[in-house]
């Protein structure tokens, strides 16, 4: 779908999600088309319960899809696969969670953490190649090879959320999916917890899904940036060119929402705020993703394609 | 000079902990004006929230006033002892809005009758009465079909509508002062940005004082007439929200602006403040930034600085506005800060305009 002469790593085609409640089904994801390049920082923009955290914990199979198929390096990992199939993405993939005093346990040591995962899947000779990798991976996120021993409550916020990066990278990834990674920590230390993902991203060209739904962190740190609704893949665009020239009103809502910290911007700030019922969709002439630019897919129908493509050709002449 | 609503001189706060003093809260002097928005900035475990729940009483069991003095309609706050008299005042004229709304919502009561039960007991409404108010307030506070939701439970709301009913119940006692701890923090952008347009809306009608807590530099600028800076449980800055955006004195605010990530350009790592808070365990001598403090001088370590008046409004509390101290560019990141940020407004399709 997309024309670009990147390697896919992860390709979402037609994926449906829902979840069943006795006998009512809820499909919270529908009709998603995605790709996630080899080496590149996505953002995964929207609202809570828009079902960003649910299209993360789909590629991981934890939440199992409906229908489509999800495809990693060309492989399908959705539904029924093979044993080892599953076992493979496990040691390939790995999450950095939201909050990071709830996603450690707390009754093991840092030690245990962390080396959780390479005990699971045997990654190790010896106890000394596996303390070697685990002291690695702790000078690598900032802590000391002394913080091992000690428990997750001895921590301050922004040491617990580098002791899950550090549980995550020390299986050397080629993926992760960082679930809203900041969110809950103080501004000066989100700052070092956004380094050190963009550090690690690009010494080893890993994949990150960055989920978030603050547009200014998303911007600072990923290449391209899907934003979904509802569900639904609203907009995706590389990130310049999202902040640029925005064409679903969803989107633009969103921008408009962002804080800038400056009083005297910020206290003329208009709110857009955003109305699913002003789109005139029907059936003979349904809204689907279609591309606007090479590179940026919108959300919409043909009516709107058109006028969508004329304002992203109006920008590139350099007026707005 | 405007009215002060509140004033707070030298107070300072203690906890029991493990059969230990630790002062968290330290000689801590600021007056609030009536019908302003205080914006109070700091980052987890500064003492921000114990500084505002010594407003209402509401200190935790192992928490007491070692000193100073509240004053509040010629009344001394801090020397409230006794849960009775506090009746009058918390909630009453000091109300206070949480973070989390799904905590300070009861899950066994009604939308409604949370409502309303302030109503009968503050105002002594009858029941019918007090229903009447209710929906009233609810619909003040732009839930839609308030009279069918009246009698909805709080997990039947979304977040940012059960934040919009903890600020009905506070609106319905018309507090003189607003107290919001964090109340943004767990909603979403577009949620965040709505709910603190209410506030602000409702403000402007009630006519209330706002004093907003948080650690987000991106709703200060949009709240906040003036920013008090709070570090290792004292006031380190306070002025304007222009002074203190535009001409920050003080080295922790240069590093809590420096570290936003909308000055961040994209090949280049985000600046941060390297270690962590003060733990408040051990006493701290001199300035409590010292030792995270690129600009730190030797008696920053030794001895504590005093507040300097830098203007009419402005104050900070760092040793480099001493007559003596060396003179000390603030971070070339900050320098241009307006016209950063006006790029980054531009970049979000705001008009920028010329003030």
């Amino acid at each position: 779908m997309m024309a670009e002469n990147k390697e896919v790593l992860v390709r979402m085609e037609d994926v449906r999600i829902s979840f069943k409640r006795g006998t009512v089904e809820r499909i919270v994801i529908d009709h998603l088309n995605l790709d996630i390049f080899k080496g590149e920082i996505l953002g995964l923009v929207g609202e809570s319960g828009s079902g960003k955290t649910t299209i993360g914990r789909s590629i991981i199979r934890v939440v199992p899809v409906a229908k489509g198929k999800i495809y990693y390096n060309g492989q399908v990992i959705s539904g029924d696969v093979e044993k080892h199939v599953a076992r493979n993405l496990k040691t390939k993939v790995q999450m950095i969670f939201q909050d990071p005093s709830a996603s450690l346990n707390e009754r093991a040591n840092v030690d245990y953490i962390v080396s959780e995962g390479l005990r699971a899947f045997h990654l190790y000779k010896d106890e000394a190649e596996r303390l070697e990798k685990v002291n690695d991976i702790m000078r690598k996120v900032g802590l000391r090879p002394e913080h091992l021993k000690r428990y997750p409550h001895e921590f301050s916020g922004g040491q617990r959320q580098r002791i899950g990066i550090a549980r995550s990278m020390v299986m050397q990834p080629e993926m992760i999916i960082a679930d809203e990674p900041i969110s809950a920590l103080d501004v000066s230390i989100r700052a070092q917890v956004l380094n050190l993902i963009k550090k690690f991203q690009s010494e080893n060209n890993m994949t990150v899904l960055f989920i978030a739904h603050d547009l200014s962190v998303v911007k600072y740190i990923s290449d391209r940036i899907a934003v979904i609704y509802a569900g639904q893949l609203v907009e995706l665009a590389k990130a310049e060119r999202l902040f640029e020239v925005p064409c679903h009103p969803y989107t633009k809502s969103l921008l408009s929402a962002v804080p800038i910290p400056d009083p005297l911007m910020e206290k003329k700030k208009k709110i857009v705020t955003y109305d699913p019922s002003a789109h005139h969709y029907t059936s003979e002439d349904p809204a689907q993703l279609a591309e606007v630019e090479p590179g940026h897919f919108v959300r919409c129908d043909s009516k709107e394609l058109a006028q969508y493509r004329e304002i992203c050709a109006n920008f590139h002449e350099g007026g707005k | 000079m405007a009215n002060k609503v509140l004033e707070v001189k030298n107070l300072s706060v203690g906890f029991l902990s493990h059969a230990r003093k630790v002062h968290i809260i330290r000689d801590v002097s600021i007056d609030v004006i009536e019908g302003e928005t205080l914006a109070i900035v700091g980052e987890s475990g500064s003492g921000k929230s114990v500084f505002t729940k010594t407003f209402t009483g509401m200190l935790d069991a192992n928490g007491y006033i070692e000193g100073g003095s509240i004053m509040f309609h010629g009344q001394d706050l801090a020397k409230l002892t006794k849960p009775e008299q506090w009746l009058g005042i918390r909630g009453k004229k000091i109300a206070t809005i949480f973070q989390d709304p799904m905590t300070s919502l009861n899950p066994l009561f009604s939308i409604g009758y949370q409502i309303s039960e302030v109503l009968m007991l503050h105002h002594g409404l009858s029941k019918k009465d007090a229903k009447d108010e209710a929906i009233k307030l609810l619909k003040k506070v732009n839930i839609p079909d308030a009279e069918k939701r009246y009698d909805d439970y709080p997990f039947q709301y979304s977040g940012g509508m059960r934040q919009r009913v903890v600020i009905a119940i506070a609106l319905a006692c018309r507090p003189e002062i607003l107290i919001c701890d964090e109340p943004t923090t767990a909603l979403d952008v577009t949620v965040q940005a709505q709910i603190i347009a209410l506030i602000k809306e409702l403000q402007k009608e009630y006519k209330w004082t706002t004093i907003f807590i948080t650690h987000d530099l991106g709703v200060v600028a949009n709240v906040a007439d003036r920013v008090a800076v709070m570090y290792g449980g004292q006031i380190v800055e306070y002025g304007t929200a222009e002074d203190v955006f535009y001409e920050p004195a003080h080295p922790y605010t240069w590093a809590l602006l420096s570290s936003l990530p909308q000055l961040g350009s994209k090949n280049e790592p985000l600046t941060y403040i390297k270690g962590n808070p003060p733990s408040f365990v051990s006493e701290i001598v001199g300035d409590a930034f010292a030792i995270r403090n690129d600009y730190a001088l030797r008696i920053d370590f030794l001895q504590e600085p005093p507040m300097y008046k830098i203007s009419d409004t402005h104050f900070a509390k760092t040793w480099l506005l001493d007559p003596h101290a060396p003179k000390v560019e603030k971070p070339k990141i900050i320098q241009n800060l307006r016209a950063r940020m006006k790029i980054a407004a531009k970049e979000l399709q705001r008009e920028v305009g010329d003030e």
